[in-house]
Parts: C-alpha cells; structure tokens; sequence
C-alpha cells in the first residue's frame, strides 16, 4: 500500500502545478504569483521519490523472504523423498528448477503484485478528487473504469490460457536445441546432423506461425484496454475544452482533470507490460509444483538400540515402484547375522529395489521387513542408517576436498582419523599423490577421479562408520581395477566379522566372499542357501557362474 | 563494439521487421505526447477564447486529438505483433545459426580443458540472447529516436523548455541506468558465482542423497544449500535496489521535466515572448515525453547479461575445427580393411597420450575383439574411425588414407555402437529412424530383435510408437546399450565397432547377443571393444590386447 501512497501524490502535484498556472494562461500575471505554488511541487516530487523507492524495497525483501523459503521447502522436500524416489528424477532439470525457477518468482513479487496494488487504489483515488471539481469528467472515466476489472479478468484468463501454452511451447523448443546440441556428435555419427537442423527450423517456423495467431488474438485484450484509455483521455479533454468555451468550468480545475486523466489508466496499462513477469513466474510456479508433487512416505519414529549385528529378514514383501509393475512379488529373506550374503541374479530381478527397500528408503507395500526384530516401518529412518555402512553403486563426489568427502563435512572427523580410513580403504596412496593431497578439490569443478578411485574414497566413508551394525556393499555395474577389487575383499574381510554383511553383486566379483547367496529373478527369490551348496548343485546359480566364464 | 556489431550482423535478416517495429514503436510514443501536447493547448484556448471573444476554430484540434488518439491506440497493437514477429523469426534463425555453427565442432572442439561438455551451458545464453532484441535493443532505439525528435520538436516550439527536457531526459534515461548498472556491477558478478555454486551444492544435495543419508549428513548439506541461497539472494537484492533507485529516477525526472516547462513556459508568458495556450502543452508534452525513455533502466540492467551471453557464444561459434574435412571426393574403398600405422591422439596438449604409437592390421571381413583396462585407449579408435578428433601417423580404409574421404561418406561406410551414444526423447521409432529415415518397420524389428530386444518391444503396450524419455530415462541401463546397437545395425555399415555392448547385462544375455551378433555381422569388418576376456573369446577371431594407447598382444 506503500506504491499506491506513493503514486496518489501524483494528486496533490496536479493541484499545485494547475493552481500556479492557472493565472499566468488566464491573466497573464507574472512570475511571482505562479512562483510559490511552483516551489511546493519540488518537495512533492522528491516525497513521491522517496516512497516510491521504500515501496520497491520493500517488495525486494518480500520477495528475497519468498524466494529463500520456496527453495528452502523444495530441497527439504526432494530430501525427505529419499534417495530411491530422487534417482528416477533428472537432478539437472530439478537444480534448474531449484536456482533459476525460484529466481523468476521475484518480478511477479516486485513489478505485478506491487502494480496490482497500485492499481486498486489509484484510480479509486483520482475518481474521488475528480468528482467535486468536474462531474461530467468523473462520469467520463466512471464509465471506462468498470473496464479495469473486466480486463483484469480477460488478461487473466482467456488470453493467458494461450498465452501459458504458447510459453510453454517455448521452452520446449528451447529444449529441442539443447538436445540437438548436447547430441551431436551421436547425430554426426548417424550422418543425421543435416535432417536435425532442418527439424530445428521447421520447429522454430512452426512456433513462430501458431504463436503469432495466438497473439494477434491475445493482444486485442491490450488493444481494447489502450483504445478506452486514450479515448477517455480525448473524451475527456474535448469535453473540458466545449465546457471552457461555454464557460462553465474554471481553467484550473479543466486542467487539473487533464493533468490526472492519464494517471487514471497509468496501473492498468503498466500491468499490460508486466505480463512477461507473471508467465515467467507461473511457468516457473508450475514446475516447483512439479517437484512437489510426490509425497513423502511416512516415517517412523522408534530409535531402538543394537549390541550386535542384527538379522535382518524380508517376509513376503510385495513391491512395485510404479502401480502394476510390480518390482518384488512375495520376497522372504534373511540376511544372517555375522555373516556375509550376496545378492544376485540378472539386470531387473530386483537388486536394487531389495536395497533400496533394506536401507529404508522407501517401504514395501505388502509385507514386513524387521532388522533385529523392530519392523523398519516404525523405525526412524536416520536412526537405521547411523547402523549401516554403505558403498554406493554410484558414490558421489561432493564439491569439497578430498578430506571433506570422505568425512562427509563432519567436523567432528579430524585429518587423521581420515588418513587412517583411507588407509584400510587402500586409498591413502593415490590421494597422497593427487596435486593437493588431501585437500585437493573434488566435485564438478574439481579433479576426476577414476571409477575404481571413487569406489575407494566411498569404502573409506565406510570404514569411518566404527559403530555401524551393517554393512552393504553395493557393487559398481562399470569394471573395477584390480587394485580396488583387492582393497573391496581386504574391506570385507576386516569389517564382516562384526556385522551382518549384504553384497549386492551386480557382476559377481564380489560373489566369492560371500558365505550365502541368495538368487533372485523376476521379482522372486528362486534360490537361496550356502554359496558351496549352490555352486555344487544350485541350477540358477551355478548356470549363471558358467555363463560368466567363473565356473571352472 | 565488435560484440554489438556482430549481434546487428546476426539481427541483419530480419532488419525490415524490426526496422518496422520499432517505427511504428516511434509513432506510438510520439503520438502519445501530440496527444497530451494538443489537449493541454486546447483546453488553454478554449479557455481564453471563452472568456474573451467566445470564438474558436476548434474542429482542427479536435481533429488532432482524435488521430492521435487513433494512431496510439492501433500503433500499440501493432508494434507488439511486429516485434514478436521480429522476435521469433531473430529466435528460429539465431538457433540455426548456432547449430549450424557448432556442428562442425562437435566433439572435440566442445570441450573445456577437463573434457566436460561446452555445448551444455549455452542454453541460457541463447535465451538471454533470443529476448535481447524485445527487451533491450528495441526500447533503446525507440527511446533515442523519440528523444531526439521530441526534443527537436520541443525546441523549435520554445527554447527553453527543449533544451530542459532534453538535458532532463538524459539525465533520466541514460545517466540514471548507467549509474545503476555500475552500482550493480559488483553485487551482480558475486550473484552470478554464487548461483554457480548453489547449482553445484543442489546437485550434490540431489544425487549425492544416498551417500548424504549414509553418512547422516543430510542436515548438513540442507544448511549449506541454504546458506547459499541466502547468499545469492542477498547479492541479487543489492543488485535490484540500483535498478529500483534508477527508476524511481527516471520518475523523478519527468517530475521535473513537467515543472522546469511549466516554470520556464510561464516566465516567457509574463515576459510576454509566448502565447499563453503553450504553457499547458509544453508541460504536458514535456512530461509525456518520458514515456519514451521509461522503459531503459529495466533494459539497461539487461546490458550487461547479453553482452556476456553473446561474447560466450561468438567465442565458441568462432573456434575453428581441427578436424580438416576433405578437399575433393572420397576414393573409392578396396574393401573393408583397417590399417593403423604409428597412430597417436592427445585429447589436450598437456595430457597424457590416449593412443600412443598404435600399429593394428584388420583385414576385411575380420571381427576383432579389443580388450584391456578403461582408459587404455579402446573407445579412441572409435572415434577416430568417425574423423572426431584428428590424430598423427595414419589410417588406412579400404587402402586409402582415412582423411581423403568426406566426413559423411566416411560415416556411411563406418558404423560405431559408442559407450556414450545417446538416445533422443522420441519414441523407439523415430530412435532408430534418426539413422536410416528410410527404414520400414520390418527393418526395424529385425534389428531390435538382434539387439536381443524382440522380446521387450513384443511387450511394450505400444510397440515401437513408446516414447522412450529422456536420454532413454524409460529403458534400463542394458536395454537403451542395445537399442544404440540396433541403432548401428540398422544402417548396415561394411565396418562396425561395437563399444562394450554387454556392459549390464547378465551373463546370459550377454552370451545370446553375441552369438546373435556373430551370425548376423559375418563378412563384415568387427571391431568389438570388451574389458571381459570371455566375450571376447566367444565373439572374435582375433583378439588384441591395448595397454595405455599401446599394443600389448
């Protein structure tokens, strides 16, 4: 309400200037008479000055508050959903969303909000000073002003609905580019890089044709609101000029109307061209809606106490990630205590839905899964991941130093503890070796390290974890050197014995350090016992070891 | 300069929409302020005519308020469709430019010095650039152009009050979003790091979740994303609040471009050198005048965000490809043959060598398995059988040197299943079409079913019309390697090379692709790239072994 105050001095400024000009166009008087009414126009000015800025500032910090909180809530949100529902997501896309799409709510803030509100109240106002000096004037622009709210409402709803999915449009072809140049050198390979640029154009002619038909359309709403505001302004004026001739109004109050008549459309034409802010700010509203879609699942709360490894058991446990595929069907297991048991069978048996379901990230829909007798389900879920130590099909490399991503920024780690992990995770030597040591940097804009280098740095994570109860090995789907499948079996063997120990052998180099083995396919266990016993005589097992070449 | 030339060369096809626009823009503005400038002088006459002679030819500025009111009623309409129209045909062509541009780079000209994809990043820029024209080119002009002329005007009418508007419209139009852009200098080049690294502490936070939860780090990272945020906004706050000062400039300026009219009007008036009907029209000319130049902050603050946008394009249209593509026509090949003769590559200067001295004798018709540990050189020779990066020492197609043919012949004779061959977000169909647009579905299928696909297509509720996402988000990591093999199948190339196509797959699938693959590629030259000892053994008739860029066995 501050803007609108600030431009309802527009008021008071037309009053001073028509009542300092009024003798000088009408009686010719000198400067002097005009002077100090003229002088009281500056401190006007510099008041509206004042305000207007307040105002704008005041927008500025409401929408930063905004922006902070949205992004806020969405990273909360994207985190809350767990790391199994986040990998189905493109987190290039959800980043862009998360930085740049926050960024645009801010001129919806600013300029249209804060012009919404200007608009409500200044035309109210100028109606209200208009209407003792110059009724006929009043009537004039009372008879356009009930056109401010209806094209309020038609910018706001036909023209828009076009509009939205011409914008939307717009950044599908914006997207059709970047995929034809992230792909060229596979175009290029397929000698398809010519069909592709004429795809290009064809898509951008094709754009421009629909859009402009849907804006010849879409502006009329503009045109209607132009075409009342400058024939009121004419209406307005012509009116007061007969009126002058006839003498039945003063100069001063005909050239006050005038003065104001233009401020009486200003908001609503202004609003016209901050249209570009609010399509921004809804396509972008739309796609943080997007990420906010999905719900969370809920989570426990129990936080029980673990002496030892723990069995861990799946009973019946009927899963699908999206309705109707189901990914498990009446999965029972045990992962014994003390003991090592790999995971295996072809690519979409359901490895991976088995971990991600052991680990707690999400929850089966059907059935229970109890680790050391506590149901997972009621158990909190940070709770049940201080047990576990992980080693991630894929780690992540954290912007940060090589220290700092294997401590995982805990401060509480110093450099020798994580000296020491890396050690037992062999890989102290080729960190020592790296430009900085440890405080080389890592991430996207630091060093690359190798497949089997990341490997290393994940299992010094783990090794970090003294108090862990478990411990998971997931194993990389690329080839491993020989250096880190060495290290990964001196890791087995020295943290095993404490802990119940799950391998999830994707390409069965990890398979001969199991002590059990289970066989899954299809969404079904179809094996499972002894890894000697299997071997020898387990038909699933044994013919995938043969098809690998492992079988002697 | 040079980078502004360049974009008005880039602009010059489309030079007569925009010429167009922004006249019509011109005309508009301008007849906004005759509008305000003829009401103000004929209500002042009506006036004086009213109390003195009661006698006034009013049908002529009538007449005038009523054209101008018509000219800047349809003059808005119309220049809102001509720049759009100016906008999108600018938008299509600057997009062509740029891919036609960048083709001939792709891929080893589209790296940064760490291998990480340039062509990525241009995205925004060519987005900041598309609305460069809309948003800051054509307020500009128009501002100028209607300053000039309404101060010339203006001038010519009164002295005084021109040289006052004009020194006012300057001040409002140009100084004002000068000092504002330099206020924000600073604040917007934090805000720009800080957005990168928000982006990098996103991504972190997104993919690195599994280990985030592992480690109970996940607060962590939330604190830190926040922290970030808080930061960027901060610096884009700072920077918003110059723009906001240099509007609220801009209206102060044409406050007291009003008042120095008024004033300056009325003081010729009482020294009677000016009728007193043009102390109302100056005024409001005068103020109206602001019109023209009201939207230049917001476009000034854009400045400095095209011109970085376009000098990151411009610099990376103008490298030059290192890969020489042939003079003349191609030669006509022997046969399928491959001769490697002493072959290095370096993908940087300073690296270390990817192929080092290589030596290797295919002969036609011969499937060869290459083996040996990532990074020792396997995928390379792929790529240079494409021509995607030049290399020293020679190879040898069909008896001829590889650099004599032309790129696309050389691709129609050399098909390579690549690691890092991607998918495009369409369906299966049109997946495998983008190699052979001409292939009937029989073709395709008989592919799909060799890539061990048949199977999985049978099932698909839609066949071969299922969309198959982003990058082939919807297939799993085995299914999109073999949908890229079919892809190469389907174009029947006389050399193949097959990079990794059992990479995630079970072993039993693995073993029916090749023995499928060994019946339908015979006669062909095969190289197959394979880190596991068994495929090789079971797909090729001779196997060689690479050590890094070297011949080992």
């Amino acid at each position: 309400m501050f803007g609108a105050l600030g431009a309802a001095l527009v008021v008071p400024q037309a009053w001073l200037l028509a009542h300092a000009i009024t003798p000088i166009v009408m009686d010719q008087a000198g400067l002097d008479t005009a002077l100090p009414w003229l002088l009281g126009v500056l401190p006007v000015l510099a008041l509206r000055f004042v305000i207007t800025t307040v105002a704008d500032r005041q927008g500025l910090t409401a929408a930063a508050s905004l922006k902070s909180q949205v992004r806020d809530d969405v990273v909360r949100h994207l985190q809350a959903l767990g790391p199994a529902r986040l990998a189905g997501r493109a987190s290039g896309d959800a980043a862009s969303v998360i930085v740049e799409g926050v960024d645009a709510l801010e001129p919806y803030v600013t300029r249209f909000l804060a012009h919404a509100g200007i608009l409500a109240a200044l035309p109210l106002i100028i109606l209200a000073v208009v209407l003792p000096s110059d009724w006929v004037s009043s009537i004039v622009l009372l008879g356009t002003a009930p056109v401010i709210p209806l094209f309020m409402v038609l910018l706001g709803r036909g023209a828009e609905q076009l509009n939205r999915k011409q914008w939307r449009k717009l950044t599908r072809l914006s997207s059709l580019l970047l995929d034809g140049l992230q792909r060229l050198a596979t175009l290029k390979a397929l000698n398809a890089s010519a069909r592709e640029a004429e795809r290009l154009a064809a898509a951008g002619e094709a754009y421009r044709a629909s859009t402009m038909s849907v804006l010849r359309v879409a502006f009329l709403s503009s045109l209607a609101l132009e075409f009342f505001a400058t024939v009121a302004i004419a209406v307005v004026a012509v009116l007061i000029g007969f009126r002058l001739l006839a003498g039945t109004l003063g100069f001063e109050a005909g050239f006050f109307v005038l003065l104001l008549a233009p401020e009486f459309f200003a908001p609503l034409r202004q609003l016209g061209v901050d249209y570009h802010a609010r399509m921004e700010a809804i396509a972008a509203a739309e796609r943080i809606l997007d990420l906010l879609d999905e719900a969370p699942e809920a989570a426990g709360a129990r936080r029980p106490t673990f002496n030892g490894p723990p069995a861990i058991e799946m009973d019946d446990v009927t899963f699908a990630w999206t309705a109707g595929r189901p990914a498990l069907q009446g999965v029972s297991l045990r992962l014994e205590p003390g003991e090592v048991t790999a995971l295996v069978g072809p690519s979409g048996a359901g490895k991976s839905t088995v971990l991600s379901l052991l680990l707690g990230f999400t929850q089966p829909q059907q059935g229970c899964i109890r680790a050391g007798g506590w149901d997972l389900a009621d158990m909190d879920g940070a709770h049940w991941m201080e047990q576990v130590a992980l080693v991630p099909q894929r780690p992540h490399m954290f912007a940060g130093s090589v220290l700092d991503n294997i401590r995982m920024g805990n401060p509480a780690i110093s450099r020798d503890m994580v000296r020491t992990a890396a050690a037992l995770a062999s890989a102290d030597g080729f960190i020592t070796a790296l430009p900085q040591g440890y405080d080389t940097p890592l991430g996207e804009h630091g060093q690359s390290l190798s497949g089997g280098q990341v490997q290393r740095i994940a299992l010094a994570r783990a090794f970090l974890k003294t108090d862990a109860r478990v411990l998971v090995l997931d194993e990389g789907t690329a080839g491993l050197d020989r250096a880190t499948e060495a290290a990964i079996a001196d890791a087995i063997r020295r943290l095993a014995p404490a802990r119940t120990t799950l391998l999830v052998a994707h390409r069965l180099a990890t398979v001969r350090l199991a002590d059990r083995v289970i066989f899954l396919e299809g969404g079904r266990v179809v094996e499972a016992g002894r890894r000697a016993a299997l071997e020898a005589d387990g038909h699933h097992f044994a013919n995938l070891l043969r098809d690998a070449g492992l079988q002697a | 300069m040079a980078i502004l030339r360049r974009l008005f060369g880039l602009a010059r096809p489309y030079r007569g929409w925009m010429g167009l626009a922004g006249a019509v823009a011109c005309v508009t503005v301008l007849a906004s302020i005759g509008l305000m400038a003829v009401a103000g002088w004929f209500i002042a006459a009506m006036a004086i005519a009213g109390v003195s002679t009661g006698m006034m030819n009013y049908f002529l500025p009538s007449a005038a308020i009523r054209l101008f009111a018509i000219l800047r009623t349809g003059g808005r309409y119309l220049e809102r469709l001509l720049s759009h129209e100016a906008t999108f045909r600018l938008l299509a062509g600057v997009r062509l430019w740029l891919f036609r541009r960048l083709e001939p780079l792709a891929p080893a000209d589209l790296m940064d010095r760490r291998g990480a994809d340039l062509a990525s990043g241009l995205q925004a820029d060519v987005e900041t650039l598309q609305h460069a024209y809309l948003r800051l080119g054509a307020p500009v002009a128009v501002a100028v152009a209607c300053a000039i002329a309404v101060v010339a005007i203006l001038v010519a009418l009164h002295p005084p009050t021109g040289a006052a508007v004009g020194l006012l419209l300057v001040c409002g139009g140009a100084l004002a979003p000068a000092l504002a852009r330099r206020a924000a200098a600073g604040p917007g080049a934090q805000a720009v790091r800080l957005r990168t690294e928000l982006r990098v502490a996103v991504v972190d936070a997104l993919q690195g979740a599994t280990d985030l939860r592992a480690a109970g780090a996940q607060e962590r990272q939330r604190a830190h994303v926040s922290a970030l945020s808080m930061a960027l906004i901060d610096a884009q706050r700072r920077t918003a609040v110059s723009g906001v000062l240099a509007e609220a400039g801009v209206g102060l300026c044409a406050g007291l471009a009003l008042w120095s009219a008024a004033l300056l009007s009325a003081a010729s008036v009482a020294a009677s050198d000016l009728a007193p009907a043009m102390v109302p029209a100056l005024s409001l000319a005068a103020l109206a005048s602001f019109e023209a130049v009201a939207p230049l902050p917001a476009a000034m603050q854009r400045w400095g965000e095209v011109m970085a946008a376009a000098r990151r394009l411009f610099a990376l249209a103008d490298r030059v490809p290192t890969v020489v593509p042939a003079v003349g026509p191609s030669p006509v090949p022997r046969d399928g043959s491959l001769e490697f003769l002493s072959v290095g590559l370096r993908y940087s200067p300073d690296g270390a060598p990817a192929l080092d001295g290589l030596n290797l004798v295919i002969p036609s018709g011969r499937r060869v398995a290459l083996l040996g540990p990532s990074g020792a050189g396997k995928s390379s020779i792929a790529k240079l059988l494409l021509r995607f990066w030049d290399y020293e020492g020679e190879i040898r197609l069909g008896g001829h040197d590889l650099r004599l043919y032309q790129p696309e012949d050389l691709r129609r004779m050399v098909g390579v299943a690549a690691q890092d061959a991607q998918l495009f977000n369409a369906t299966l169909r049109d997946n495998l079409l983008m190699a052979a647009p001409e292939a009937d579905d029989a073709a395709l299928l008989q592919c799909l079913a060799l890539a061990q696909l048949g199977d999985v297509v049978a099932h698909l509720p839609e066949g071969l019309d299922t969309w198959i996402g982003e990058s082939g988000a919807r297939l799993s990591a085995g299914q999109a390697r073999r949908l890229v093999l079919a892809r190469t199948l389907l174009r029947a190339p006389a050399v193949l090379v097959l990079d990794e196509p059992t990479e995630n797959l079970d072993p039993t699938t693995a073993r029916r692709l090749l023995a499928a693959l060994k019946v339908a590629t015979a006669g062909r030259t095969v190289i197959l790239i394979t880190h596991d000892p068994v495929a090789a053994e079971t797909f090729a008739q001779d196997t060689v072994r690479l050590e890094a860029g070297r011949r080992v066995g």
